[in-house]
């Protein structure tokens, strides 16, 4: 995404960004990128995405983590950089999104799973979001947009493509001279064939369990069919439900599969647009139970509630059982405007992406612990 | 002593010009400038030694300029840009087309809370606009400057560069919008119509949100000179076009002085609306009466809001490329309905 740094750039420069500009800010991009591998830290990345997508002001403030990493590095190269947010949000916004997009174009084996991590988010970030106004903002952000699509169709694509379980190495006529030296090779060569074999059948599994899900048509956490649900509820259960059958990064027939099983035998009048005020009052519990986090995601939804605003907002009303005043603290908090129309796939599909992002960011943090 | 005036300052062309970039109303003020005599000094005048015990004299520095608020500069502009996202709208149009009316009578309209979707949120360049409501502010006679200036100071003469409006929108819940319009002499339109060469100045069209063409409806009413307002607006599509104006930017033709004719203008304009789609820009064409001169028959301020509208309407949404699932077997079905609504 570097190669778009001037044009990008032109969002804060009403005229061209001159060329020492550019310069300057590509090599910012650069180290920012290396730092957010190294650190390879969910909540680091989770905070540049929300900056990207949704900007800082108004959200980070000047001494944030993200706004003081932002500053010190364009610093580096420009001594005469406004640390005040008041002065550089704009700017700040497109260096958070130019490292975002050159994480999305990244194809190093390495680091394909911070990449996978950060389209979904990014999806999700625009999911239930409008683009803004902004002509070149707008732009920007719809270019992220489909770099993130496109990564996560990559990887999707990738994780479920089928091969033959290869017995070669059983079958090789080298056969050690003693036992040990055997049983060695042989370990080595039975777990990889037995690794092989569990990721294939992961694949049968998510096919069959998810054309099951739909052909049953039954959600298992609430105890009904999903037609019988109220489609506000539905969206969520078999969002929520779906998310956790999928391999991940999930694969657009997935997306789908969700649609489906919100919208499938519904009339017009179920499946017309509604604000999350008047959907919220029809969830009733039910869709709460589907959505607050397990015990080890729970930080990391509060910490990110425009990333996750359903299981944020689930979360919240039980946490203080309710009020009626609840939109102005869901917008505030999650920059989605409580009054704005939603479909009902829409609706389905965030709760889906929410999920799968929180799945795939507790991999990183067991990936921690384990370090 | 004869000598000659040059500055250190990147695009400044005070030498030409006489007009110091920077704004100051005497060069000799300007930290970039230099006049270099054409005999050379004695030697010794450069290296007087100073007494030890002599207090320096006070350096003549350039302090803080307070802003005027008549108009803003480049680099002004860009400080506001970086804090928020700013709608960069330039208003192109022949002389006496009618921009400057249109953009007094949208702040008139702005500060008297007759804007139905927005509210008057703040102005950098308040004065500015209350000068210009009251015909304070011309341009200068004689030859105009070629370049927009970097920083604007009290008491310099209208010198092209940008006028700022801040309304709330109130069809979104707490939504600022910032915009930026260019005040430029008509003879920067006439000239890149004339002239591909003065493109140049026109270079920050590539970020522009929305361009607007005035066209003056009083000629375009009349049969005699028509077919020549036509022709100026179609050369100004093209050159937009070879000065680098991106497709997706909104083009607004906008047909003034709607109150001095007795029809509607609209279907004058078909051929320019066709030779911009030809071009690859979606035109909208507005009839407007920034300050009408029969209320009665056609209000103040007529398509003024309509053209805030047009130019803050969401871009059309880029849709999400499809996620084209190759997983293959029997899913691959699903990948057929897309993204439903």
């Amino acid at each position: 995404m570097l190669e778009k740094s001037f044009e990008w750039l032109r969002v804060a420069y009403p005229n061209d960004p001159s060329s020492e500009i550019v310069i300057f800010r590509k090599a910012t991009v650069g180290r920012l990128l290396t730092k957010l591998i190294e650190s390879a830290d969910e909540d680091v990345v989770a905070n540049f995405a929300v900056a990207a997508i949704l900007g800082i002001s108004g959200r980070f403030k000047n001494d944030s983590s993200t706004v003081k990493m932002l500053v010190d590095e364009i610093r580096a190269d420009q001594a005469a950089f406004p640390a005040d947010t008041e002065e550089n949000a704009i700017e700040l916004q497109v260096i958070a999104a130019l490292v975002i997009g050159e994480l999305l174009s990244q194809t190093k084996a390495a680091q394909v799973e911070l990449r996978d991590l950060v389209s979904v988010m990014v999806v999700l970030l625009l999911e239930s979001r409008p683009l803004p106004e902004g002509q070149h903002l707008a732009s920007m952000l719809s270019e992220l947009q489909g770099l993130a699509a496109k990564a996560i169709d990559k990887s999707a694509s990738k994780a479920r493509r089928r091969s033959a379980i290869s017995v070669d190495a059983i079958d090789s006529e080298d056969v050690p001279a003693d036992l040990a030296a055997m049983w060695e090779v042989f370990q080595q060569t039975i777990s990889e064939v037995i690794s092989q074999a569990e990721r294939e059948a992961a694949k049968d599994r998510e096919e069959l369990e998810l054309l099951w899900c739909l052909f049953n048509g039954f959600s298992e956490t609430l105890g009904a069919p999903f037609s019988e649900l109220p489609t506000e509820v539905a969206a969520i259960a078999s969002g929520r439900e779906l998310a956790g059958i999928a391999i991940l990064p999930p694969s657009s027939a997935v997306v789908a599969m969700v649609v489906d099983a919100t919208t499938r035998q519904r009339k017009a009048a179920q499946l017309a647009d509604s604000t999350l005020e008047q959907i919220l009052p029809k969830w009733k519990g039910d869709a709460s139970r589907c959505l607050v986090p397990t015990a080890d995601a729970l930080d990391f939804v509060k910490s990110h509630p425009a990333l996750f605003p359903l299981s944020w907002i689930a979360l919240r009303l039980r946490e203080i059982g309710g009020t009626p005043k609840w939109t102005d603290e869901f917008g505030t908090h999650t920059s989605i405007d409580g009054k704005l129309p939603l479909s009902k796939a829409q609706l389905a599909r965030q709760a889906f992406f929410e999920h799968c992002c929180l799945r795939m960011a507790l991999a990183f943090m067991t990936e921690d612990d384990d370090e | 002593m004869s000598g000659s005036a040059s500055c250190s300052k990147a695009d400044c062309t005070i030498a030409a010009t006489g007009k110091c970039l920077e704004a100051h109303p005497d060069p000799q003020e300007c930290p970039f400038f230099a006049t270099t005599s054409a005999e050379p000094e004695p030697a010794v005048a450069l290296v007087t030694p100073i007494e030890p015990d002599q207090p320096d004299e006070p350096t003549p520095s350039a302090g803080r300029v307070f802003h005027a608020g008549m108009e803003l500069g480049f680099e002004d502009a860009i400080s506001l840009s970086r804090a928020k996202y700013v709608h960069l709208v330039p208003v192109l149009g022949a002389t006496d087309a009618g921009k400057t009316c249109v953009l007094v009578s949208l702040y008139l309209l702005a500060v008297n809370r007759m804007l139905a979707r927005f509210r008057f949120a703040g102005s950098q360049t308040l004065l500015g606009f209350e000068h210009r409501a009251r015909g304070l502010r011309k341009w200068p006679s004689g030859e105009l400057p070629d370049q927009f200036v970097d920083h604007t100071i009290l008491g310099e003469d209208r010198v092209p560069s940008f006028v700022h409006l801040a309304f709330d929108d109130l069809s979104r819940k707490t939504h600022r919008r910032e915009f930026l319009f260019t005040d430029l002499p008509g003879e920067w339109t006439t000239d890149l119509i004339n002239r591909l060469e003065t493109a140049k100045r026109f270079s920050f069209l590539a970020r522009a949100d929305a361009v607007v063409v005035a066209i003056d409806g009083k000629r375009l009413a009349d049969p005699e000179t028509r077919q020549q307002e036509v022709m100026q607006a179609e050369h100004l599509i093209q050159r937009l076009k070879q000065t680098g104006m991106p497709v997706h930017c909104k083009a607004i033709l906008v047909i003034s002085k709607r109150d001095e004719s007795e029809i509607s203008l609209l279907p004058y304009v078909e051929s320019i609306r066709n030779l911009a789609s030809e071009l690859g820009f979606a035109l909208n064409a507005i009839e407007t009466a920034a300050i009408s001169r029969d209320p009665n028959r056609i209000p103040n301020g007529l398509g003024i809001e309509e053209l805030l509208q047009t130019i803050v309407a969401a871009p059309e949404s880029v849709a999400q490329q499809s996620r084209g699932d190759k997983s293959g077997r029997a899913m691959s079905r699903f990948t057929k309905s897309g993204r439903s609504k």
